[in-house]
Formats: structure tokens, sequence, C-alpha cells
């Protein structure tokens, strides 16, 4: 690794650490989370720095999908089980933003990176199934399924989610 | 939809930049070398299993296999042992070049193949019943026996080890001749036998030009249950009563006077020195032939209690091989030695052993002790390890595929994440 590949690597940091950063958080929820994703998906990038020849940051962000679910799943032993997921959150946060967040938290790290994908990403079914190793269905599946879910966790978000779908 | 995408943007947009370590490109670097040296370890690894799994696969035996040493004539083993009465007999008597050849236990005549230490029980067609007539050539190529075959004469015969073809040398003399030992010349030419008087019949010695029609018998009075054979066809013969005298083709007896004291065992290569069977005692002799003077040679001290000693062969005009035998029943040892104490003279014991047990008429194909070389860390015999059929000891390779198999699979999974990456 020479001192221009340096160089690209903290001018693309210095670019799109923002935007990455953005990513992240909604992806994990938490602040602290968020950085050890950012991180680690840049080390990632370090590593095969020199064999990505198209976009790094299209690379960055795949491995902050799919290290999001692997986190997950080490973790979901030890922390909370799947059924509180499905117990409404408190409605009485005025502040919908915050509401919305916390319904976002009350996913699982799957439905919350589908949503991301399909919703802040903009990507389309295919190529949310493309970045995150799954069939179209299971996106479709999935989408359905955590689109309900935030109606049930938070029904004053109905509204914004729209109708079942 | 539009408001929850515009919601996210909005939880997004309050998110302030998180900080990036300044070290992050360093470290990313350093673990790419690091798993670049993974990698590397992980493929020598596996070569090497592999290239090593290759030439065990091909090597008969684990000692074999890491015997880098092992002369391509093959060696005399290390360990001389008995073999397990189980052992199945081989009609195919080429078996090839042998380094030993002994009676078992069991009676039956046995060789050590020298490419592998791997012991044979011959089954000898007519093989005498006594079964002391029993010699193996000092080059290992050839087995001479005395047999014995219903309603015919007895005869020897000699067996080419590597091709399985025999001759047979036959004797003159007619009724209850037994043959009680043989004799090689250092050379392989000539073979001594000899047959104790038995009854009112005198004992007879003979010697044969081994692939030649030359051979020769004396009539001697009395037993002579020992003797050697030099290269010229001389014969060094020992009785009962401790005489010896030398026979030589076309002359009468030469009696040795006084005495000597040992039995005639081995004539050295240019037939001037003849070793004798001595013992219990502490030391080697030889008898000058030429000049009648018995040399000996005292074991060095603190080494060997007090031994029966016998001649096995001689490596070169100088140095001697002996089988030497506490009396004490421990197992016998081979001992590589000088006719007399000089300044450049040798002693070195332990060159192999030879068990208490399970081992008699022992012959040795001394051709195969290579040259020393003056250290004392040279093996003048191999190690073949356990060369019993059956018993090949397989835990260390399955171990070393597991480990192989382990290193492949993690070379996959690198593989695999390298490029899903």
């Amino acid at each position: 690794m020479t001192t221009n590949d340096a160089a690209g690597f903290d001018e693309f940091v210095a670019a799109r650490s923002a935007a990455l950063s953005r990513t992240a958080y909604l992806l994990t929820g938490d602040h602290h989370l968020a950085q050890d994703l950012v991180q680690s998906a840049l080390l990632q990038a370090v590593k095969h720095w020199r064999r990505i020849h198209t976009s790094p940051e299209a690379y960055v962000r795949r491995a902050m999908y799919h290290q999001n679910i692997s986190w997950w799943r080490r973790r979901r032993f030890t922390e909370t089980g799947l059924g509180s997921y499905d117990d409404a959150g408190p409605a009485s946060d005025p502040d919908l933003r915050l509401t919305l967040d916390q319904a976002l938290a009350r996913l699982t790290p799957k439905q919350r990176t589908v949503l991301v994908l399909r919703f802040y990403e903009d990507l389309t079914e295919v190529e949310t199934a493309r970045a995150l190793g799954l069939s179209t269905s299971t996106v479709k599946s999935t989408t359905r399924q955590s689109l309900a879910r935030l109606r049930t966790l938070a029904p004053e978000l109905a509204e914004l989610i729209g109708a079942d779908r | 939809m539009t408001d929850l995408r515009s919601q996210l943007h909005r939880v997004a947009d309050a998110v302030e930049p998180l900080p990036v370590d300044d070290d992050l490109w360093q470290r990313g670097v350093a673990a790419r070398r690091r798993g670049q040296a993974l990698v590397l370890a992980a493929v020598l690894a596996i070569i090497a299993s592999i290239t090593w799994s290759a030439v065990l696969l091909q090597t008969p035996d684990r000692e074999a296999r890491t015997a880098s040493t092992l002369p391509a004539e093959g060696a005399i083993p290390q360990v001389i042992a008995g073999v397990p009465a189980d052992l199945e007999p081989t009609s195919d008597l080429a078996v090839g070049r042998a380094s030993v050849a002994f009676v078992s236990g069991q009676r039956e005549p046995v060789v050590v193949t020298a490419s592998d230490g791997v012991a044979h029980v011959l089954d000898l067609p007519s093989f005498g019943p006594d079964r002391a007539a029993y010699a193996l050539s000092p080059d290992g190529r050839r087995l001479a026996y005395g047999a014995e075959p219903d309603g015919t004469l007895a005869r020897i015969e000699v067996v080419d080890l590597e091709t399985g073809e025999s001759q047979v040398y036959g004797s003159s003399n007619t009724g209850s001749l037994e043959f009680d030992a043989l004799a090689w010349s250092p050379g392989g030419t000539w073979l001594g036998w000899t047959s104790t008087a038995v009854g009112d019949r005198t004992g007879i010695v003979g010697a044969i030009r081994v692939g030649g029609r030359t051979q020769r018998e004396v009539f001697v009075d009395g037993t002579v249950p020992q003797l050697a054979a030099a290269d010229d066809g001389s014969l060094g013969l020992s009785w009962i009563g401790g005489a010896l005298a030398i026979n030589r083709p076309g002359a009468d007896l030469d009696r040795i006077r006084p005495a000597p004291p040992g039995a005639a065992g081995a004539f050295s290569p240019d037939g001037r020195l003849l070793a004798l069977a001595s013992g219990p005692g502490r030391e080697s002799y030889t008898l000058d032939v030429t000049t009648r003077q018995v040399l000996r040679h005292p074991f060095p001290d603190d080494t060997l209690a007090d031994s029966v000693v016998r001649p096995v062969g001689w490596v070169d005009e100088r140095l001697q091989l002996f089988l030497v035998q506490p009396v004490d029943g421990s197992d016998a040892e081979l001992v590589v030695t000088t006719p007399e104490v000089d300044d450049q003279s040798t002693w070195r014991r332990r060159v192999g052993s030879v068990a208490a047990t399970g081992v008699t008429n022992l012959s040795v194909a001394v051709d195969l002790v290579p040259d020393l070389d003056g250290t004392s860390s040279q093996e003048l015999t191999h190690d073949f390890g356990d060369t019993t059929p059956g018993q090949r000891d397989v835990s260390w390779i399955i171990g070393l595929g597991v480990a192989a198999a382990i290193a492949v699979l993690m070379a996959l999974r690198w593989l695999w994440r390298r490029l899903l990456g």
C-alpha cells in the first residue's frame, strides 16, 4: 500500500464519513454502535483498498449492512429477546422524530436494515436483495413485516407509514 | 411512504458526523499484513503436509520414512530380535538382499531383509531337523543351509535371495552324514562345512567353491563343531577339546600349538588373521595365522562384564565384528573392534543388540556395515523401528491428516471471505 493509497483513503473518509455516519446511526440506533460500525467497515475497506476498483462507498456501505446484522446475530442470545419487539412502545412522546427512533430500535437489525435500504438509501427491492445477499421475496416479506411492526409499536406512525401493503 | 422516507432523513440529518480514528489506515494495513502472513503460513503448512504425506505413503514403515541415513543397499537392523510365533512362512525365497539370518525360537529359519528391516520366515525345502547348518553370506545375497530330504542324501543348498533360485551341493560320502555347521569365506567364494563324528564314523569337514565345481573333504578324528573358511579355500577347524588346525587346499592339517584361547571364528579378507570365539572373559582374541601369535584386545574398563565372544565377520582387513553375549543373560550386543590395542585401534560397543532368546545360529551380512568415518556418532546399523507385520503405527498419520484438513478448511474460509468481501 502506497502513500497515494493512504491519501486516497483519507480523502474518501473526509468526504463521505458524514453520510456514512447517518446511515450507520439509522442501522444501529446508537451513536457508539454507529461509530464502531463505520470504523469497522472502513477498516475492512483498508484491507482490500487496492482491490476496490469501483466505488469505495458502495463497498463500505455493504460492509456496514453485513456487519450490523452479523453483530446482532452474535448479541441477540445475550440481550433482549425477540418477544419484546412486539410490545407497543410508549405513545406519549410528543416528538415524532423520537417516536420513530424508538420504534426503529424495536425492530430486528434485519428488518431495520431492510427499511433503511429501501426508504433511506432508496434502493429497489432487487438492489436491496443483492446488497444483503437475500432473495427479492425475502426483502419484500421483510419490508412488509417491518412496516406492520412499526404500526403496532407506534400507532401514531400509521399515517406516516400508510396502509398495510 | 414518502413521509417515512422524509422522517428517516430527518432522523439521519440530526446525526453529527462520527469521529474516525486517525490511525485507521495504519491499523488496516497492519491487519492486512497479519492476514497475509497467516495465509502464507497456512499455505506452507498445507504444502508441507501434502509433501510429507506423499513421502510417508511411499515409505513402508515409520522409521524408514524418517531415516535419511539408510544406504541404498540396506543396513543391518539395530535390534535383532525373535519373530512372532504366528508369522507365516513364505515359500517365495526371493525376498531380496538380507542383512541378518537366524533360527527363531520356534526353530524356523528367518532372514531380515536389508532394505526394510522386515523379518521373513522362510519355508526352506528339507531344512535339516537340527537346524544348525544355516549361514548368510557376508554380502547378504545368498543363504546356505543343510538340507536332509527324505530318502536321499543330505546336501547343502545355497539360495540366491534375490532370484529365489537354489544351487545344490552334495557330499561324496554316503551314510548318515549330517551337516552341523556352515561357514562362508569373507568374499563369499568358499563355503566350509562340518559334520561331526557319529558312532564309529569319523568326523568330516569340507569346503565348497560356491558357483564352481571344486570341493574337497577331509576326514578328521574327533568332533569339529566350529570352523571358519578363507577366500583361498583354507579352513580353520576347532575341536571340542580346544585344539585348532588350519587346513589349506592340498596340504595336511596344520595344527596350531599351543592351542589358542578360542575356537575358529572368522578369517579376515586376506586370510592372514583368524578371529576366535572365546569366553567367558573380558577380551577378544585373534590368531595371526602366519606368525601363530595370538593377538588380544581387552574390553575397555567399565564396559562389558564377563561375556562369551563370537566372531561374526570382518568389516575390512582391520575391523572385526563380534557378538558379545554377557554371561548374566542380558541381551547380546555387536561390537566393532580391532585385533589388538595400538595407536589406531578401535573398540565400539552397542553397534546393535541381539535378543538373548529367540535368536540362534545368527549370521550377519557384514558387507552392509558402512566404512567408519571416525566419528562416534556414525550409525553402523539402522533403527527400522517396529517392523512387525500389522503393527504399523498410523495414529500420527491420522493426526497429520486432521491438521492438514483444518488448514485446508481455514484456507477455504479465508478464500470465501476474500471473494465475498
